[in-house]
């Protein structure tokens, strides 16, 4: 399979995208366990579920605002190069 | 070509020392003559390729500048004896009608221009320096590259035949871990990255002996293995997050564990250029066994001695595990995905 560089990177921004769509109050609110602002003690493992909470918040706040001039940018050249 | 009379013994090609000038070569005038070297033998005659304005006065008097362009642009003619043509590139000129570049003939004018320029580029590779230096330090890299001809023998054989090997912990010096060129297990970058560029000669070479060769298909199988290599450490880092198992791994490390498979890759397109399929899937198996056996050994010091014993039966044991068995099982797929296409 002929992965190249661009591929790699429209994959990534497209991930990135997924994430950062996900409805804060619509959805991510309901799952159980999302509001864990509590586990910064020294516990042992802070657990998967707590781990990929804090990732999807993390990436929400930092990636919102870049993400969105560089899907622009993306839908342009995809519209003018096809 | 202008030969001159006093340098056509001389096989000088290419540069030519600055200040090595003295008259120009009287045969400047015409180059219809017929011209003769110091014995008296007529020389052979070349085509005028350029224009001759060598007996043009530069500023500075005689001041030749540096090599002469023509010295490559001669038409082939072998080398006769004495009068050997490679001799003959005197005073080539590169003025090539440009009044302006004739102030770049004063040495002064020289002189600071290409201390400026040279001021210029280190400040410009000190800026680069300080940008590069959060994401991949140079000195860290440099340990990487520390290896001997005694350590890639060695890692070379082990990567092969892992079975015999006892004692695969890595020593450390001070905090840091001891160079590659000391510690057989220490990770390097040498070999991966040789061996990234074979793989892609290679995989030129079956590619070749298919009849499917073109040069663009080499960018693209270059640009696949990279791709490959990147997503595979981006997964890796992405489970070691999510699981927050706490090792010393570092992301170079990581790099170097991951493109150790390139050699069994290679060796596995080999023998399929050797001995067609049968030949690719039995070194194929083969090395992907004694690689799965290396990773596993090798990452399971550095993912867990690293620490002190007193973890040891820490909960995240279970995890480390997974990993590991994920690490080392992910080796043989892609091996399988990434050369299986170049074999007939």
């Amino acid at each position: 399979m002929a992965l190249g560089v661009y591929s790699l990177l429209e994959a990534i921004v497209l991930c990135l995208n997924a994430v950062c769509i996900l409805n804060e109050d619509r959805f991510l609110s309901k799952l159980p366990g999302w509001g864990g602002t509590q586990v910064h003690g020294f516990g042992e493992e802070p657990g998967i579920k707590t781990q990929i909470f804090h990732f999807i918040r993390s990436v929400k706040t930092v990636m919102k605002y870049p993400l969105i001039p560089v899907n622009i940018f993306i839908i342009i050249f995809k519209l003018i190069f096809g | 070509m202008i030969f001159s009379k006093a340098r056509s013994q001389e096989q000088v090609r290419g540069r030519r020392i600055a200040g090595g000038g003295s008259t120009p070569p009287t045969s400047a005038s015409s180059m219809y003559e017929q011209q003769y070297d110091a014995y008296g033998q007529p020389l052979p005659q070349q085509p005028q390729l350029f224009d001759d304005t060598s007996t043009q006065n530069y500023g500075y008097g005689q001041q030749v500048p540096d090599y002469s362009g023509m010295n490559y642009g001669y038409p082939q003619q072998p080398p006769q004896g004495q009068a050997a043509p490679g001799g003959g590139g005197a005073y080539g000129n590169l003025q090539g009608g440009m009044p302006g570049a004739q102030i770049f003939q004063d040495p002064m004018v020289a002189n600071m221009a290409m201390q400026y320029g040279q001021t210029l580029a280190s400040q410009g590779r000190e800026y680069m320096d300080k940008k590069l230096e959060k994401y991949v330090s140079a000195s860290q890299v440099k340990y990487y590259f520390a290896v001997d001809t005694q350590y890639v023998m060695k890692k070379l054989k082990l990567l092969f035949f892992p079975y015999t090997h006892s004692d695969w912990s890595v020593r450390y010096d001070q905090n840091q871990q001891v160079q590659p060129r000391h510690e057989v297990n220490a990770p390097d970058l040498y070999i991966p990255v040789m061996a990234v560029v074979t793989y892609i000669l290679v995989a030129g070479l079956c590619l070749g002996l298919q009849e499917r060769f073109s040069p663009d298909l080499l960018g693209i199988q270059a640009s696949s293995a990279l791709v490959w290599l990147v997503l595979e450490i981006l997964v890796v880092l992405a489970i070691l997050y999510v699981t927050a198992i706490q090792t010393n791994i570092k992301y170079l490390d990581l790099l170097a564990f991951s493109s150790y498979k390139y050699v069994g890759m290679i060796v596995a397109l080999l023998a399929g250029i050797i001995m067609e399929s049968m030949g690719y899937y039995c070194l194929l198996a083969y090395s992907s066994f004694s690689l799965v056996i290396f990773m596993f050994r090798t990452l399971r010091w550095q993912v867990q001695g690293g620490n002190s014993e007193m973890e040891a039966y820490s909960a995240g044991n279970k995890r480390r595990l997974y990993l590991l068995l994920f690490m080392s099982g992910l080796q043989p797929i892609l091996m399988w995905w990434l050369t299986q296409h170049l074999v007939a």
